[in-house]
Parts: structure tokens; sequence; C-alpha cells
């Protein structure tokens, strides 16, 4: 079915003489004449993700179709959630592409936030592993969360999670304090080998390492600050914010830990009302395609569900998840169940911070 | 000077003029007029405050999942277990940062009392330009002061004093240190200005009858100033209970104050209407203190008319 309709339009656009567009595959096609002039927004992260993903993705998108992209750009990596629910429910958002953390997206399902995504409108669906494909867009931009750690200070490469709990880094690790629920289920792994469930035993493990725990950060660039000057020489952050430090000869470098490391990526989505939603699966269509994603592992060593994308060796240990195989390796996360525990959690998280 | 003659008698003579105007008031029309003044302020609060009260006050009590109307977000404040000890420590913080804003506030607006006028422009360039700054930038830069590796602690350990670094910071002295440094402004500038009133003649007057300068001071200088300690002190301590930024950057988180509960409720969790609720409790806390400040400072100018 869908590739009758292929057919047809691949031929329309021949009989046209349209042929400019063939880059990009059919029926999320939009040709220039067709296109050229419209404008689509979408969210960006901010830092150099945001950087990476506005040269690889949006402008080249930009240029082949004619379609003009406005970016609006999200603090960090989550985007205001509170104020895209208010557009929706109003009729009116303000952005036609949304990358959206693990649990809004939930959030952003349980509400109806989204409009669903057909398989038949995104030809590189087929490239992408299936696991990555949300009824309400692909998962991209896998990042994985390990341990990081200076190099000067520490000689003998950490492995585990648990290293994180040796008495000679007392005042010297940290945390992330918005990612707390991986910092339960990290604590977990060391306590009880499982991340869930979050109990006594997930905080006694906690108040354990407190004396190590110099402090707790809120974003990439605090965590990087900290590494940057030695403040900590120990900490779990996401693969993307050591790898650029390291080649900018900051003396750290990033392990997987033995008990399994984490990988998490974002659903690109696009919000229901969205005034340009054919543009914006065009758009969601060719950020899957290699050419893009290809950019992102070798800018930032964040992997790709595109089975087509082929990593360089240096680059493919870098990325942490280059294959079905690794992917596999990762502790799997039921958000369903971290955001309905999450505000519990927290409770519990804040009242140990204080003890 | 013929058309002088066209005038309306009112108006050619000015104490005519005046009877009409004071007339009109009489009649209220003026009084009307002056309250309009009032107007394009209140249209302004209206739109930009009472209304998203109005709507926070109306979100508060609707929790989510619960049709009808429910007081459970407020009773969720004081009984959850960990909100209202938070509280109880921002309120420790506030405290702690105004007694620290007073200590080294009050000897500043001292001094700029006394200093000639450049000096005083100096001081006074100092203690405003924090607010001048991004908090960020403000932040980021004592985090190069007081962190382990920081000046401060090079320094200290140079000269010997120490060896092992002091923990300057990602605790409570450090968000202190990061909010005095801002708020300072708030505190200096009522104190000076409540200084700057106090006719230097009464002074005279106390060391003539013979009082020391230390009497002087605690007798008739800080008596006098009190209204701008209170007015500073209150506007510190309402400010800190607000404060956000530092705390997470300052304190590492593990400082933990009001407002950055409510931002995890509306950004993690998403129960805008528990953070409603936060934020209402907070906001009638600092009314409360409002209020009794202004008391206290209107009583001291009761105690000031008797003497």
């Amino acid at each position: 079915m869908s590739c009758k309709m292929n057919m047809s339009r691949r031929t329309a656009l021949k009989t046209f003489g349209v042929a400019a567009a063939g880059a990009l595959a059919a029926p999320s096609v939009i040709t220039r004449s067709l296109a050229a002039g419209e404008t689509l927004v979408v969210y960006n992260f901010d830092g150099l993700l945001g950087k990476v993903i506005k040269d690889h993705w949006i402008d080249p998108f930009s240029q082949k179709t004619g379609v003009k992209v406005e970016v609006l750009t999200m603090q960090g990596s989550s985007p205001p959630m509170a104020k895209i629910k208010a557009q929706v429910d109003a009729g009116r958002p303000d952005a036609d592409v949304i990358p959206m953390q693990m649990t809004d997206y939930v959030f952003g399902v349980r509400n109806n936030l989204f409009q669903t995504i057909d398989a038949k409108d995104m030809p590189e669906y087929a490239n992408l592993y299936p696991d990555y494909i949300t009824p309400y867009g692909p998962k991209l931009v896998l990042w994985s969360y390990g341990l990081a750690y200076n190099t000067d200070k520490i000689k003998t490469a950490p492995t585990a999670w648990a290293d994180l709990w040796d008495p000679q880094y007392k005042g010297k690790a940290a945390l992330n304090e918005a990612l707390f629920d991986q910092a339960l289920q990290m604590a977990n792994l060391v306590a009880k080998g499982k991340p869930l469930p979050v109990d006594d035993a997930t905080f006694a493990a906690l108040t354990k390492l407190r004396p190590n725990l110099a402090t707790l950060w809120t974003t990439g660039a605090q965590a990087e600050q900290l590494l940057r000057t030695g403040e900590v020489w120990i900490m779990p952050v996401w693969n993307g914010r050591v790898y650029p430090l390291k080649d900018q000869g900051v003396p750290i470098d990033f392990v997987s830990p033995k008990e399994g490391f984490f990988t998490r990526a974002d659903p690109f989505c696009i919000p229901r009302g969205a005034k340009n939603p054919e543009l914006a699966k065009a758009f969601i269509n060719f950020s899957c395609t290699t050419t893009p994603q290809q950019a992102l592992a070798q800018g930032l060593f964040y992997a790709s569900p595109n089975q087509k994308v082929v990593y360089p060796p240096e680059i493919a240990k870098r990325v942490v998840v280059s294959t079905r195989e690794e992917l596999a390796r990762a502790v799997p996360e039921d958000f369903e169940v971290i955001v309905d525990n999450l505000p519990d959690w927290r409770r519990r998280w804040d009242a140990w911070k204080q003890s | 000077m013929a058309s002088d003659a066209s005038l309306p008698s009112s108006l050619a003579d000015p104490r005519g003029k005046w009877m009409s105007l004071k007339n009109l008031g009489r009649q209220g029309v003026g009084r009307l007029g002056w309250w309009g003044l009032l107007a394009p302020a209140m249209g302004l609060y209206a739109l930009v405050f009472f209304m998203p009260l109005g709507v926070l006050v109306g979100e508060s009590v609707h929790p989510s999942g619960a049709p009808q109307l429910s007081l459970a977000n407020y009773a969720a404040f004081f009984t959850d277990g960990v909100t209202f000890s938070i509280f109880a420590r921002t309120v420790r913080l506030a405290f702690f940062v105004t007694l620290t804003c007073l200590v080294f506030g009050y000897p500043l607006a001292l001094f700029m009392r006394r200093a000639g006028p450049v000096l005083r422009l100096v001081a006074l360039t100092i203690v405003v330009s924090p607010l001048l700054t991004s908090v960020i930038v403000r932040n980021v830069a004592w985090l190069l002061v007081l962190g382990r590796e920081g000046m401060v602690n090079t320094l200290l350990r140079q000269a010997g004093l120490i060896d092992a670094p002091l923990p300057l910071l990602y605790n409570t002295f450090g968000v202190v240190v990061g909010v005095t440094h801002v708020y300072l402004a708030f505190l200096v500038l009522p104190v000076f200005s409540s200084l700057l009133a106090i006719d230097p003649s009464v002074e005279q007057a106390a060391s003539s009858l013979g009082a020391s300068r230390f009497t002087v001071f605690r007798k008739v200088t800080v008596p006098l100033s009190l209204p701008g300690v209170i007015a500073g002190s209150t506007l510190v301590f309402v400010l800190t209970m607000g404060v956000y930024l530092t705390p997470v950057i300052m304190g590492g988180s593990f400082v933990t104050t009001l407002p950055m509960v409510m931002t995890d409720l509306v950004r993690t969790q998403f129960d805008w209407s528990r953070a409603a609720a936060f934020a209402i409790v907070l906001l009638a806390f600092i009314a409360i203190v409002m209020v009794a400040s202004s008391r206290a400072e209107r009583r001291i100018e009761r105690m000031r008319g008797e003497l």
C-alpha cells in the first residue's frame, strides 16, 4: 500500500519535472516549490547539542526544502511542559516539533498532547530499531549514562558504580540532582543488583555515599565546571558531556560501569494542533536519516537508532551503544513506573538530603 | 489689554480661579480625578498580579485527579513530612542572611553617612554593583573564590593556616555568602537614608549633656535609625524566602529552599495544583511578615512622637 503511494508520488514528481527534491524520500517529500516560504517551528536543546542539531539537522533540512525553520531554545533538555500543555489545550501550540525527555513524554501521552505519527508517512522508519519508534515519534539522541573520572587524580580507572563509594573519594564525588531518579536506580544496582524498587535500602546506600558527595548538580554546564576545575574527581554523567572536554585537554575519561549503564533517548513529537504537521513529519523523517545521525555521533558521540549508521572505530567506542548487542546491555528503565513514583521518590530524596 | 475684558471673571481674577477649583474639589469631581491617577497602576496590577493570583488560588484547591474542591494540597504542606521542614529551613536561611546583612550593612551605612560625597558614591556603587550583574555570573565567580581549589582555600593553605580545605561551598555557609552579597544593598540603602534623616543637632545635644560617644550611638543614633533597619531587614528576609538559583549553584542543592520544591513540582512532577498551594502559603507567610514589620515601624514612630 505504502509502496504504491511511493510510486505514484515518484511518478508525479518526475512528471512535473521536480526532481531536485529526490534526496528526501517520497511520502514526506516536501518539494521546494511546495514548501518554500513556509515556516516550521522546532524546539531545540541549548549548548553544544543544540548547535550540532542546528548545523546538521535543521539547516540542511531548511536548505533542501526552502522551509524557514524557527528555533525555540529549551532550558537544558527539558521542554516547558506547563506552557506546552496550556497551548495544546487551547489548540495553539507554538511549535511543530518538540524533543521530549522520557518522563515528559509519558506525561504528554497521558495528557493527550501529541499527534500520532503514521509509519507510512515516515519512510526512514524502515531503518530504525523498531523499539525506538513510538506511536508519537522516533526516539533519537541516544545518550549513555556512565562514570566520568579525573585521569590525573585517579590512576586506576573505575570499573563499577560501586567505586563511587570508595572512601578515598571522600568529598570528591557528585550526583545529578535533576536526574535523581537515575541516582536512585544506580544506588539500587550497587545495593541489590537491580534498578527497582526504590525503598529504605536505596536510601541507606545513598547515606553511605553521602560523605563522598561534594555537591549535587542540576545542569550539564555545572557538571562540566566541576570536572574542569577538578572540584569533583568522579561522578555519573552522560558521555556527550565528557568526550568534548577530553578533546579540549581536560584530564578526564568515561567508563560504562559493569553493573550496567543507562541509555536514554528523546522522542521527537508533534504537538496536537500543530500548524504544520506535514512539514514536521518531513523534518523528523529527515532527522532520522543517516547523514544527520552520523553528524551527531561524530560531533557529540550520541548514538543513533538508525541501523544504517556506521561508526568509525574510535567513535563507536565513544557512543557506547553503537550496536544492537551493546544497546541490549543497557539497564532497562520502566518510565511508566518512574513517572508514577516520581512524587514519592522526590519527597524521600528531599528528606534524605536534609538528614 | 482689551482682551482681558472678554475673559471669564474667574480666570481674570487669580483669586476667583483659586476659589472655583476649590469648589470643584468640594463637589468631589477633583477628588475623583485624584483617585483616577491610580487607575493605570491598578489596571496593570489587576491584570498581571490579582488575576493570576486568583487563577493560582483556584488551581490550588483543585488537586489533580480530584473532581471537587479540596484543601488536600494545603494539608500536604504541613503533613507530607518534608515540605514543612524545608519551609522551616528556608526561614532559618532567611534569618541568617538578614543577620549577616545587618552585621555588614549597618556599619557600612554609618560609614557612608560620615563619608564625603566621593567616598559615599564609591561605597554606594560597590554595594549596588552585584544587582547589575547576572545571577549566574555572580554565582560562578563565587565558586572560583570559595571552591575546594578556590582562591580562599589556596591562600590559607599557602599561608600554612589550614591543612585540609575548608568546606566553604555547597552548604548553608556558601548560600549565605552568595545571597548576602547581592541583598546587602537592600539593607544598606534604607538604613543609610534613615541615618541621613537624623538631625545631627540631636546627637550634638546628647553629647553636650555629657553622653559618651557610645551612649549617643546607643541611645540616639540606633533608635532613630530603627525604621530603616526594620524596612531593610524585612526586604532582605522576604527576598531570601524566594531565593532559588543561589542555593542550587552555591548550595549544591543540598540546601533546599521552598522555591526549589515548587520548581520541581512544576517541572518534573507536573503537579501545578500543589505548587500553586505551596506558593499561596509562602505568599501568606510573607504577607504576615510585612504586616508585622509595618506595625513595628508605626509603633516606633508613635513612640518617637511621645518623646
